[in-house]
């Protein structure tokens, strides 16, 4: 096996080929970010989604794209935790950061 | 015109319809807004970048105390320095530090996904997160590391960190030789991203 070729030339590459993977990388966070699942669920679900992956047989399964694994984990999270029925964003109901209210 | 490199773009469009649409529904249904996740990422992409490890690495040269600190509690170190705040789920709690030495290299690796130390580090080049690369680096690192360009002595030891949702490695590589007088702008010039992975030693940037 040969390693892609921009690992040898490609220093600082750039983190995203296409804004649309940027998008599916900032819609993950931010709805992890707005409480509706924490983050370690979308990884135990990216974890799975590239296990299946890894354990299907080449001729079997589409070539290597890691941001398709990422938006069906995306999609799979966001379907578990029921976050298209959570309430409207009205008050500031979500607390981003409630570990932070202490009063010191 | 069909051929066989139709499909790939085909999921491409495919794929860029789903995020587009998953938060177009989103907004519509008043769970974010229209600038939600413009907003989340222009935080991360100011704030979680390389600049953090940068500044960390580059204490841990200069003070001692702290270099022996920051292997130990690696969280409670970092709090030392004064860098921005994490955000929940990228936050730098789970943040372990290793840190290369005459005769010990460290490599980190993910073999399953990309349980990168945002904090520190900013987001992984894209190739971190290739199966070749991850199996191979897991399997022969000598030899992955000598492919892209790290020769390491033959006594050397190689350390290999898989991160994951418990443990974000990063690594504190060695000072280059003849950077005694240097500030501390021009050495954290000499720290690349890369060789907070382990996959370059500490040096100008190439």
């Amino acid at each position: 096996m040969m390693l892609h070729e921009t690992c040898t030339t490609d220093q600082a590459a750039p983190q995203f080929d296409h804004e649309w993977q940027r998008r599916a990388f900032g819609l993950a966070l931010a709805l992890s970010e707005f409480g509706h699942y924490d983050w370690s669920d979308f990884q135990q679900s990216l974890i799975t989604t590239i296990g299946d992956w890894e354990n299907t047989a080449p001729s079997e399964r589409d070539q290597w794209e890691y941001y398709d694994h990422w938006i069906s984990a995306l999609e799979k999270v966001v379907d578990d935790h029921e976050v298209l029925n959570a309430p409207p964003l009205d008050d500031g109901g979500h607390a981003v950061h409630p570990e932070d209210d202490h009063d010191h | 015109m069909s051929d066989q490199f139709a499909y790939p773009s085909d999921r491409e469009a495919s794929s860029a319809a789903k995020v587009a649409a998953l938060e177009a529904l989103l907004v519509e249904k008043g769970i974010i807004t229209g600038q939600t996740v413009d907003k989340v990422l222009a935080y991360f992409e100011s704030e979680m970048t390389p600049l953090n490890g940068k500044k960390i690495v580059v204490k841990a040269w200069n003070d001692p105390e702290f270099a022996a600190r920051i292997v130990v509690d690696t969280p409670a170190a970092v709090a030392e320095l004064d860098l921005p705040e994490g955000m929940a789920g990228a936050e730098g709690e789970h943040l372990q530090a290793v840190a290369n030495a005459p005769g010990v290299h460290n490599l980190v690796i993910c073999t399953l996904c990309s349980c990168f130390p945002w904090p520190v580090l900013g987001l992984p080049p894209y190739w971190y997160k290739d199966p070749v690369f991850r199996a191979r680096a897991a399997r022969e690192p000598r030899k992955v590391l000598g492919e892209i360009g790290v020769e390491l002595p033959a006594d050397t030891e190689i350390k290999v960190w898989d991160s994951s949702g418990h443990s974000r490695w990063f690594v504190i590589p060695e000072r280059p030789a003849g950077t005694e007088d240097f500030t501390d702008e021009m050495l954290m010039d000499l720290v690349t991203t890369e060789s907070m992975m382990g996959v370059a030693l500490a040096g100008p940037a190439s």
